[in-house]
């Protein structure tokens, strides 16, 4: 099998297979897994945490999913897996550093407003084209997110920004379904409360 | 503000979210520092557990021996009921034809001692 051949072969690869060829002890085949999800873990890390420390983190991140292999199974996909773990991790790094770095209301600027505006305005699309809107809408989550404690992010993050079921993120997380339910449900209250007088001042300036 | 408003915003929000890119991006090397920590550090993979009570299982903790896990508490305690109650119960039956003297020592005996005699 050529090189090339080969590389489209395990880019096609199940991840439960990869995952079990490494459970059998071929532990170089944890790279695969890696180079398949490392642009993914870094996104994710970079939304939690300040650029400085994500490399440090990622490392901590695939050291902890290579450690617990063996506790994966095909019940929910591996990406959703390990994006569990990533944020369970990060978060937790975030609440002993971090907590108490919160976004201020006068840290938004008019630009936000005017993310704002555009997307009620339906101009979603444009917005999302631009490289400056995708960073105001990451400080106007930053924003949304600061109030809430560790946990109540955790589920937030897991349930309704990466697209994991109540199910999925109790499992991964070792909380009840409930507990997460109950969380997410109360952290999304919170957001759109925090979010609710930016809209208010709708078409006028932070 | 109405809830349609808010929606398009939590939507919007959420897609910002999934559609971002880290700015710090890996690289060979991060990559490479991964697998060097991976094996220095000897990290094994976690085998499945073996099933329990199995030979395996009672052994596989003699490395660890130093750690106590609540399972051990609450195994060992319940260990010291039965045997406080087997202890108790012989030592009740068998105290029909004991003198005081001998019950005495019993009661006020460390507990190996008094096994002892209940042995004889």
């Amino acid at each position: 099998m050529t090189r090339s051949a080969a590389n489209i072969h395990w880019q096609n690869e199940d991840d439960l297979n990869i995952v079990q060829r490494v459970l059998n002890g071929n532990r170089n085949d944890f790279e695969l897994l890696m180079t398949r999800y490392q642009n993914y873990v870094f996104k994710i890390i970079s939304g939690i945490l300040p650029n400085e420390v994500v490399e440090e983190m990622a490392q901590d991140v695939f050291i902890e999913v290579y450690r617990s292999l063996s506790k994966f199974n095909d019940q929910m996909s591996f990406k959703k897996w390990l994006a569990g773990i990533t944020v369970h991790r990060s978060y937790d790094y975030w609440r002993r550093y971090y907590r108490n770095r919160e976004v201020p209301l006068s840290a938004l600027t008019p630009s936000h407003q005017e993310w704002i505006d555009g997307i009620i305005s339906h101009h979603a699309t444009e917005q999302f084209e631009r490289d400056e809107a995708r960073q105001e809408a990451s400080e106007l989550l930053d924003y949304a997110l600061a109030d809430l404690s560790e946990k109540d992010r955790i589920a937030l993050t897991l349930v309704y920004l990466e697209g994991l079921t109540v199910k999925e993120a109790a499992k991964v997380l070792g909380w009840s379904a409930i507990n997460v339910r109950v969380r997410a449900h109360r952290s999304r209250e919170k957001m759109r409360q925090k979010i609710a007088p930016l809209l208010q001042k709708e078409g006028a300036h932070v | 503000m109405s809830d349609d408003n808010m929606n398009k915003i939590e939507q919007a929000l959420r897609t910002a979210y999934q559609q971002s890119e880290s700015p710090v991006q890996p690289g060979e090397h991060w990559r490479r520092q991964v697998m060097e920590r991976i094996s220095a550090a000897e990290e094994t993979v976690q085998l499945p557990q073996a099933e329990p009570f199995s030979v395996p299982t009672l052994f596989s903790g003699a490395t660890r021996i130093l750690e106590v896990s609540p399972a051990m508490v609450w195994g060992f305690a319940t260990a010291c009921s039965l045997c406080a109650i087997v202890v108790g119960a012989v030592a009740f039956y068998s105290s029909s034809g004991m003198d005081p003297y001998m019950f005495s020592m019993i009661v006020d005996d460390p507990v190996f001692e008094t096994l002892a005699l209940l042995a004889l």
